[in-house]
């Protein structure tokens, strides 16, 4: 479903990416570690479609289609969600309002009817129960005064929502406490599906032992120096990444 | 030398029966002695340093003579206008026009006069202090100007509790000139006797695209544990100016609650002055300006802490864009005598365009040394993260600005009780919107 070939990318004038080749199957979980600054989150937001990062050099295919060609929306319309590292708040903008919003964009997109505010509810109520939420969030600002632990449980409560086809999550798991990376890990287990992909993106193996990858990337500098199976997170756990490093002539 | 072409329009009005109405003639002439010998303010004067009005000043107004309903009224119009839940009553061009009231309705607790009618003396508010606050107020050209020949708007006295659940009265003040360099003084007196609430709602309105100015002043009495919700909707044509002091004296234990919505105009002036001369008031202030095209938005907020355990809290918001100006001057004063005052002051803007500009100027003067005082000010653009944000879920970047402009707005139009006005505020965001098209590719 996800091709990436020989991809480049600049932020800021400075390369982040520098040639990185991914392919990810329907139902596959692929886990991308690697340390700060390696490019994990520039990969994440080049999927996304966040216009600060620049392609200059290879390809995205997403169903065979070039994805670059497309929005922001379109990508998400077309069943791509991120799960940010950092949500963002909006002051003023209730959660229910905003859930209803999207879902509702995505529901037209598939030709299927709108929700209206009673239908909306009733399957709001059902998905905010899966990652242990109060009701009392759907009436909050968007993200606004929520914890970095609310904040994180509310991107699963908007994947869950949306049923993408493809769900990055950007270092969910960063700044949980255990239980809380339990109800996440939980929500997102329920989510995945036979076709239903995820790419997780984390520094840590320990979110791996919850959502378990099929496959396991390492990304330093720019580069996936070494894929393998679930072992593999487990191996860097052990070691850290230095090893990984001095393989691939990266001075640290 | 400004100000003299007035001078014989000021003789002509006090020898009509246009001047009958106060019950002391002597207010109008000392109004304007001090009209002439301080003449319109430019951009040297301090609170002006922002807004120029030459374009303003130079023009010769003519105070409103036309007391005729000049068309008939459109009943369409109305029906756009009166917000549901809400006691109407409408006054054309100075008029209460009694078919369209409800002045039955009102509770038997609020009397209701209007200057234009031949009505009993009108209560006015005397300068019986020389105080910072009251020379402040007297320095100043528009009330002045408006003091000297108001002789339309109303008069309401409110005796008794108006309950809970009471309606807001909805003033729609209905601007329709017949000629040219209009000036509409309306001078309205809210007074809130002991133990009584008054919510009340002044909108003001132009149908055409009339070019007018209104220079309007209310002053609210508010005597002791009393308290008043009100809101100034100024919603006049593209091509009218509007400047509007509020003169609010705030007795023990009063509390008020005063939102400026300013949606209309080419030259909006807010002037806020309010004085809190009793123990224990409390105050909140929320302002919203949208503007776009030209338009030129002006808030000028004194709160003036005079007496202990007070509390003001002030947010006002600016949404700017193409080439509009918005200004925002706020000082508020704790006097030596108000101890365990609580203010707050916040002033927030975002502009939309390249060529919008915001100037603002938030201050403290604080006499007093226990206090709790915090002021804060910030202009920016839409957040580029939250856009972003927004997309990845699917919505497209036109509706995810309206969501964060609505976002913005909302902190100003949520803390409104009356849902139909919230509403009509919500509405008149949306049409804002939909006219900035630059924005919406």
């Amino acid at each position: 479903m996800l091709e990436i070939k020989n991809l480049h990318a600049e932020v800021d004038g400075k390369r982040v990416l520098k040639g990185i080749n991914l392919n990810m199957n329907l139902g596959e979980i692929h886990a991308i570690m690697g340390k700060n600054g390696s490019g994990k989150s520039t990969l994440a937001n080049i999927i996304a479609g966040n216009d600060k990062y620049v392609v200059t050099k290879g390809k995205v295919l997403y169903f065979g289609k070039n994805l670059l060609d497309l929005s922001t929306e379109e990508r998400a319309l077309e069943g791509i969600f991120l799960s940010f590292q950092h949500p963002v708040a909006i002051p003023g903008v209730n959660n229910a309002y905003f859930l209803k919003a999207a879902l509702n964009a995505q529901r037209k997109h598939r030709g299927e009817d709108e929700f209206d505010a009673m239908e909306f509810l009733t399957y709001i109520k059902e998905k905010i129960k899966q990652v242990e939420m109060d009701e009392s969030y759907l009436r909050r600002p968007v993200n606004d005064g929520f914890s970095g632990g609310e904040k994180k449980r509310n991107e699963i409560l908007q994947l869950i929502t949306l049923e993408p086809k493809l769900a990055v999550l950007d270092e969910t798991d960063s700044g949980l406490d255990i239980d809380a990376l339990k109800i996440i890990a939980g929500g997102v287990n329920n989510f995945h599906s036979p076709d239903r992909s995820l790419l997780v993106i984390t520094h840590y193996q320990r979110l791996l032992n919850y959502i378990v990858p099929n496959f396991v990337h390492v990304l330093i500098d720019g580069r996936i120096v070494k894929s393998g199976g679930k072992e593999l997170a487990l191996q860097l756990e052990e070691k850290g990444y230095r090893w990984l490093e001095q393989d691939s002539g990266v001075i640290s | 030398m400004q100000a003299n072409p007035y001078k014989i329009d000021f003789k002509k009005f006090m020898e009509s029966d246009h001047a009958t109405d106060f019950s002391n003639n002597d207010h109008r002439s000392k109004a304007f002695k001090r009209f002439l010998s301080g003449g319109f303010p430019t951009r040297k004067d301090e609170d002006w340093r922002f807004t120029d009005i030459s374009e303003l000043s130079q023009v010769h107004y003519q105070y409103s003579v036309d007391r005729s309903i000049r068309k008939p009224l459109i009943e369409r119009e109305l029906k756009r206008h009166l917000i549901p839940g809400c006691l109407p009553i409408v006054i054309y061009n100075g008029v209460i026009d009694k078919k369209h009231s409800a002045i039955k309705d009102l509770p038997p607790e609020i009397e209701i006069n209007s200057r234009s009618d031949s009505s009993p003396a009108i209560f006015t508010m005397p300068f019986s202090q020389n105080n910072y606050f009251n020379n402040r107020l007297q320095g100043s050209a528009f009330y002045n100007w408006n003091t000297a020949f108001s002789d339309i708007g109303l008069q309401i006295e409110v005796n008794g509790n108006q309950f809970e659940n009471d309606s807001f009265i909805q003033l729609l003040f209905i601007s329709s000139p017949s000629a040219r360099n209009t000036v509409y003084h309306y001078h309205n007196i809210f007074h809130v006797h002991q133990n009584s609430q008054l919510k009340i709602l002044e909108y003001y309105l132009n149908t055409q695209n009339d070019d007018y100015l209104v220079n309007g002043v209310t002053e609210i009495i508010m005597d002791d544990n009393s308290s008043a919700q009100h809101i100034l909707f100024q919603q006049d044509s593209n091509a009218a100016k509007h400047v509007h002091t509020n003169r609010i004296q705030q007795k023990k234990d009063s509390q008020l609650t005063s939102h400026q919505m300013n949606f209309g105009g080419k030259f909006n002036r807010n002037e806020q002055r309010i004085l809190m001369e009793g123990p224990g008031g409390s105050i909140s202030l929320y302002g919203l300006n949208l503007a776009n095209a030209q338009q030129q938005m002006d808030s000028n907020i004194i709160v003036d802490h005079a007496q202990p355990h007070t509390s003001s809290r002030q947010i006002y918001k600016n949404i700017l864009s193409d080439k509009a100006h918005g200004v925002f001057n706020g000082l508020v004063v704790v006097e030596k005598e108000a101890q365990h005052t609580d203010a707050k002051q916040t002033n927030r803007n975002l502009l939309m365009s390249d060529a919008a500009l915001m100037n603002s100027n938030p201050q403290m003067e604080i006499y007093a040394d226990d206090v709790l005082c915090a002021h804060g000010s910030t202009t920016g653009e839409l957040d580029e993260d939250a856009l972003y944000y927004i997309q990845t879920r699917g919505i497209d970047k036109a509706t995810a600005i309206n969501l964060l402009v609505k976002g913005f707005a909302a902190e100003v139009i949520d803390t409104i009780t009356e849902a139909g006005i919230r509403s009509a505020c919500t509405n008149l965001l949306d049409h804002y919107l939909a006219k900035n098209t630059a924005y919406n590719q």
